[in-house]
């Protein structure tokens, strides 16, 4: 799911009531976390790092709920704060992302042929995408994977949109070259 | 434009998704209409924003299966005790000054006190006997443990910290010298192990 497909309707139960239900913080989590561990992760880059920062992000989310305003914009508010979490930690621990290790599990829709092929590609890409500063790597996430408008990712990371531009375009060339270099 | 002057990458990269203004994009597509080179580097721009959109919705490789589903049971446990901790850590309010002033600055201005009244009484020993009540708040600064079936609580003065606890599991609690406080157990779904740590 893109963050033009979210859905923002659970959040609103969460707005109008003082007292929150832990029903309505659930269903909040089971909506949105697999899209938030994975723009986070496209971010970061491994597993671990992803899985902490989702639950970082969340935690700070439904903290300081009160601060939303417009119950519409609470995926893009909580998108917001899963990206900035994930970019004061590459801040934080300025270092680089490396390979997860483990083996996938077995699926029966996919031949082991296809498995690998996928896995070679989602490998390929996401190097791809650690070529990039995290900034450029958040930019181009959030416009070319999550399919925001260059506006959305300018409020997300707090910037213009002159420089948001500025960072997509960039992300995009790396990319590009990246893609040239090791073309398969 | 001319054909031999090629666009810049950069616009290049940006007209691909549309991310030029109206006339910046009519500009681009006439010079695309004649220059086969740009042409073929705004498509592979195109294809490139292709493949990453369509891995969106894609797991890592190690989350193949099952592995999605038991981690995300684990995140949301997690976040679930995130938000309780967060909200048992908070402080006991009290309506009182002291609650304002934290152990350790209590303990120095006390014996800040101590020193200048020991100076004091040096010169004028009538004011030796007006610094000793001042010790004895130090007595509220002890601080006192209380364990429930739910819960574990360490209070200090005005001041205390709890951290929960399901009542009638199997519950590791340890409580240090410095006034940390910690709880360990299994969940009811019997896959998260949670640790609860306030100091």
């Amino acid at each position: 799911m893109t963050a033009s497909q979210w859905v923002s309707a659970p959040m609103s139960d969460l707005i109008d009531s003082p007292l929150i239900s832990q029903d309505a913080q659930s269903r909040f989590v089971t909506e949105n976390l697999r899209r938030i561990f994975l723009q986070i992760y496209r971010i970061v880059g491994n597993v671990a790092d992803a899985q902490d920062l989702t639950q970082e992000a969340f935690i700070k989310a439904l903290s300081r709920q009160d601060q939303l305003k417009d119950e519409k914009k609470a995926a893009h508010w909580l998108s917001r704060i899963a990206t900035n979490t994930a970019l004061d930690f590459l801040r934080r621990n300025s270092r680089v992302s490396f390979c997860e290790m483990e083996f996938a599990p077995e699926r029966h829709s996919e031949s082991p042929e296809e498995i690998l092929l996928r896995s070679e590609h989602q490998d390929y890409l996401q190097k791809g995408l650690d070529t990039l500063s995290p900034r450029e790597r958040a930019a181009l996430v959030l416009r070319d994977v999550e399919d925001l408008p260059a506006e959305e990712v300018a409020r997300q990371l707090s910037c213009s949109k002159a420089t948001v531009r500025s960072h997509i375009a960039n992300g995009r060339i790396k990319f590009r070259k990246y893609a040239t270099r090791n073309s398969r | 434009m001319s054909q031999r002057q090629h666009i810049p990458q950069t616009q290049l990269a940006l007209y691909s998704r549309g991310d030029v203004g109206f006339w910046r994009r009519k500009l681009v597509e006439r010079h695309l209409d004649r220059c086969e080179e740009c042409a073929a580097a705004a498509l592979e721009f195109v294809r490139l924003q292709e493949s990453l959109s369509r891995s969106a919705d894609v797991m890592p490789a190690a989350l193949d299966g099952s592995g999605w589903q038991s981690l995300a049971s684990e995140m949301s446990a997690n976040i679930r005790l995130g938000l309780s901790a967060g909200e048992c850590v908070s402080f006991v309010e009290r309506p009182s000054r002291v609650a304002l002033v934290t152990p350790p600055r209590l303990s120095l201005a006390l014996a800040g006190l101590t020193v200048l009244a020991v100076l004091l009484a040096m010169e004028n020993p009538v004011l030796h006997h007006a610094a000793v009540p001042a010790q004895a708040g130090l007595s509220n600064t002890l601080p006192t443990l209380e364990a429930s079936g739910d819960e574990t609580m360490v209070s200090s003065g005005d001041r205390g910290l709890s951290v929960p606890a399901p009542a009638g599991s199997n519950v590791i609690r340890t409580v240090s010298a410095h006034g940390a406080v910690r709880s360990r157990y299994v969940d009811d779904t019997g896959v998260t192990i949670v640790n609860v740590y306030a100091e």
